[in-house]
């Protein structure tokens, strides 16, 4: 249920790329004619979109080529409104970390430039807008417009490339059936969804069937590699014949897929988003006894840790770089002109442009300072287990050698600190105190 | 109709991507396909391999990135049975695939389980997301992320849920997410202790009184785990059965002394006893003397040589670990084929004990029952 407006408000870009809503006067007086009684209220969406659909489908005399047109008007401003809504969803949830917004989804996917019939010829160009194909595509006997707009905008090739240059993976249905063991289907439709065992265990057999045809062309030699597509009409020619072999009868291509999509999603929703893998850094506030009597031992191999400091940075540089070397093509050179850059403290999106990457996310991953910080630890600790004996026993518990790590690493803080006390603030973060650190040896051993 | 009841459910539209990931090439992403059908035949079990490959294939550029140190060589070893696993220094990292970190669940095949009981696995659950939004032509074609670990301890508190005769599932939640933690272990732990009840039954254990042996007696603990106490050393024994284990201690002691310089005393006494693991038959000779040279703080000698017995041999990498209670003490390798024996020498005061560990190249060890000297 919504508003009756979606239906007669169109939002489009204008050649400006500025968003604008405009009010279609064929469009409202369509609906005004077809649901007098709806035009202040809110509106069952699965009825209208239903009667729309049919009126915009139907053969027409020349008289009612209007009302064919008011519909598809109709249904297209749904259509515009709910690519905004679904921009601005992945915008709310994504946009902030990814370093974008909603307005920069929309060119992808609000391309409906003007509202022209459906059936008026294009010159010479075979262009569709996604407003266009999902009307074109669009089934209401099998679900809502807004749930198969939400589905073609998710899965569309440029916005999806954008979202992952941003860090963000939307992954299709047929990725995650591609994935998932039809065993494990079995018990997830039993468990969670109280599915009775015959049917379970019937969609995985579909599971299975679509796997060995899907997964068996996908693993073709010199294939083309491209992102996950609808399995097509031959595939799923071939999946129902799979199936028939087992004695599942009558299954249409259409029901076939439906189904497919629809254990996609149980299984999307079994998924547990909270989580995300973390690049733990965050010092430890609470100091246990341990770490503290530690951190008074290390005190005795200050000279040894500040002799090795710089070393250990330089080491772990050198790995990055010839590892970047290796890249094809090598990254080694924009690798370190970006950490250049990073240290004369240019803004992320800056260095990105000038290193000839496209979004913040992708310098991140280059740089990954927070690893970059990790790796120079532990190669002092690995130095420590080397020429400190005294320092054995803590390498052999898991909980002392966690401990040892976080008091070299405060150890490494304080050394720092000490030694830049003359050039840096005291309430400098740990993190920036060691970057400084970094960007001297940089500044020293790297020519720009 | 189902569609309907399926309400639009945001927090389940995407995720991000780690920043430590990986990237594999179009090349790395072919060869994987290509093995994956001249390893099996079903189209399932070759993508359950290509994925494994990917993971493999991304595990190791991941460790070259991060800790170059523990890659040393650039063959990969991409056959069965071993597709799914990783050898790295003293651990072995059994991968397991998941499609995503959101994953609440994760299939392992079973065998996983039943391979690898040693205390130096870690099973480690790695992201392959082989559905990469990318230009056809770029390098950058399938991505791998180290999500997280867990230990063979930390496994074993918990019950797979068994599939079928083949598959059981993990939960995600049994899993440390903090892929840099098992960095810190593969570079930085002793492998003989990353069980720590094997420290713990270290410490339990009666002690192995090696004092009694210049007494020309065993000791019941001696006794009790089939040691065999030789005959005082003579260096030109009159009975020469040249395959006996004490011809065969006195060429190894007569080598030492030559190469070496290490001259054993003849009122020394040693003990020895044949242990099997797998398929590595082999003998530890302990001898052990007095050192008086301070009559105020006696001293012991332990003089470990380990051999393998007769028509086997012992493989390369074999360590022989001797650490006291703090620290290790000595731990001399076999580095060469031809090598016969590896041997170590302590010294300690009385009632001091040492223990004794011997690692296998496959990342598996033996703890001996600790030795002392009660004078």
């Amino acid at each position: 249920m919504g508003s009756a407006l979606r239906y007669w408000c169109w939002v489009r870009l204008n050649s400006g790329g500025k968003r604008q809503v405009e009010e279609i006067p064929t469009a409202k007086a369509l609906f005004q004619q077809q649901f007098p009684q709806l035009m202040n209220s809110e509106v069952p969406d699965g009825v209208i979109q239903r009667q729309l659909v049919h009126l915009m489908r139907s053969e027409t005399t020349s008289e009612d080529s209007q009302t064919q047109l008011g519909a598809e008007f109709c249904l297209r401003c749904f259509i515009s409104q709910q690519i905004e809504q679904t921009c601005s969803e992945l915008a709310r949830r994504f946009g902030e970390m990814g370093g974008f917004n909603q307005i920069d989804l929309l060119p992808f996917v609000l391309d409906d430039f003007e509202l022209l019939p459906r059936s008026t010829p294009k010159t010479d160009t075979n262009y569709e807008s996604l407003a266009n194909k999902i009307l074109r595509t669009f089934n209401p006997e099998r679900g809502q417009l807004s749930t198969w707009t939400a589905r073609l905008v998710k899965s569309h090739p440029e916005l999806n490339r954008f979202l992952w240059d941003c860090g963000v993976h939307l992954q299709s249905d047929w990725s995650i059936l591609n994935n998932y063991h039809p065993k494990q289907l079995e018990r997830l439709l039993t468990e969670v969804y109280n599915y009775s065992s015959i049917l379970a265990q019937k969609s995985g057999e579909i599971l299975d069937s679509y796997q060995t045809v899907y997964l068996s062309d996908r693993l073709q030699k010199n294939r083309s590699r491209s992102r996950c597509q609808p399995p097509s009409p031959e595939q799923l020619n071939r999946i129902i014949a799979d199936l028939e072999e087992k004695g599942f009868n009558n299954y249409t291509p259409d029901d076939l897929l439906e189904e497919l999509e629809s254990l996609a999603e149980f299984i999307r929703r079994s998924r547990q988003p909270q989580r995300e893998p973390l690049l733990d850094n965050t010092p430890q506030e609470t100091i246990d006894e341990t770490e503290g009597e530690m951190g008074e031992f290390l005190q005795r191999y200050r000279q040894l840790l500040l002799t090795q400091l710089d070393q250990a940075i330089l080491h772990v540089l050198n790995d990055r770089l010839s590892s970047f070397k290796k890249r094809k093509p090598p990254k080694d050179k924009i690798f370190i002109q970006a950490l250049q850059l990073y240290c004369l403290s240019q803004p992320m999106s800056e260095i990105a442009r000038k290193v000839g990457l496209q979004k913040q996310y992708q310098v991140t991953r280059l740089l990954q300072l927070i690893t970059l910080r990790q790796d120079i630890q532990k190669r002092l600790l690995v130095i420590l287990k080397e020429q400190v004996i005294q320092l054995a026993r803590y390498y052999t518990n898991p909980t002392q050698l966690e401990c040892l790590e976080q008091a070299v690493a405060a150890e490494i803080d304080r050394i720092i600190a000490e030694a830049e006390r003359e050039t840096m603030s005291f309430n400098c973060s740990r993190e920036s105190l060691f970057n400084r650190r970094l960007c001297r040896l940089i500044e020293s051993h790297y020519q720009p | 109709m189902k569609n309907t009841t399926m309400e639009y459910d945001s927090m389940n539209l995407g995720k991000f991507l780690t920043e430590d990931n990986i990237f594999l090439t179009l090349e790395q992403v072919n060869l994987a396909a290509e093995i994956s059908q001249t390893l099996t035949t079903r189209p399932r079990q070759q993508w359950q391999v290509y994925l494994n490959i990917l993971a493999k294939l991304g595990t190791i550029e991941w460790l070259r990135m991060r800790s170059p140190e523990l890659i040393q060589n650039d063959s990969v070893q991409l056959s069965n049975p071993s597709i799914n696993q990783l050898q790295v220094g003293n651990f072995r990292l059994n991968l397991i695939v998941t499609d995503s970190s959101h994953n609440s669940e994760v299939c392992v095949p079973r065998a996983i389980l039943e391979n690898s009981q040693t205390q130096s696995s870690f099973y480690v659950l790695i992201e392959v997301i082989e559905d990469v939004p990318v230009l056809e032509d770029s390098e950058e074609q399938v991505n791998v992320s180290l999500l997280g670990y867990l230990t063979q301890a930390q496994l074993n508190q918990h019950n797979p849920i068994i599939l079928d005769d083949e598959l059981a599932l993990f939960s995600t939640d049994w899993f440390e997410f903090k892929p840099d933690k098992l960095l810190l272990y593969l570079r930085c732990f002793e492998p003989e202790t990353v069980s720590s009840q094997q420290r713990l039954s270290q410490a339990v254990q009666p002690a192995l009184n090696v004092g009694d042996w210049l007494k020309n007696q065993l000791g019941q603990i001696a006794e009790e785990l089939s040691w065999t106490l030789l005959p005082p050393l003579s260096y030109s024994s009159a009975f020469r059965d040249l395959r006996s284990p004490m011809e065969l201690f006195t060429d190894a002691v007569t080598e030492l002394r030559n190469q070496a310089q290490l001259v054993i005393p003849f009122e020394a006494r040693t003990a020895y006893r044949d242990l099997v693991w797998g398929e590595i038959a082999m003998r530890l000779y302990v001898t052990t003397w007095q050192i008086n040279t301070n009559i105020n703080s006696p001293e012991w000698t332990l003089l470990l040589l380990l051999t393998s017995q007769p028509s086997s041999s012992l493989p390369v990498r074999t360590q022989l670990t001797v650490r006291d209670e703090l620290q290790v003490l000595e731990e001399p390798v076999l580095t060469n084929p031809t090598q016969d024996y590896i041997y170590a020498q302590v010294i300690g005061a009385y009632n001091e004990q040492f223990f004794v560990t011997i690692h296998f190249p496959n990342g598996t060890a033996i703890t001996l029952p600790p030795f002392t000297f009660i004078g």
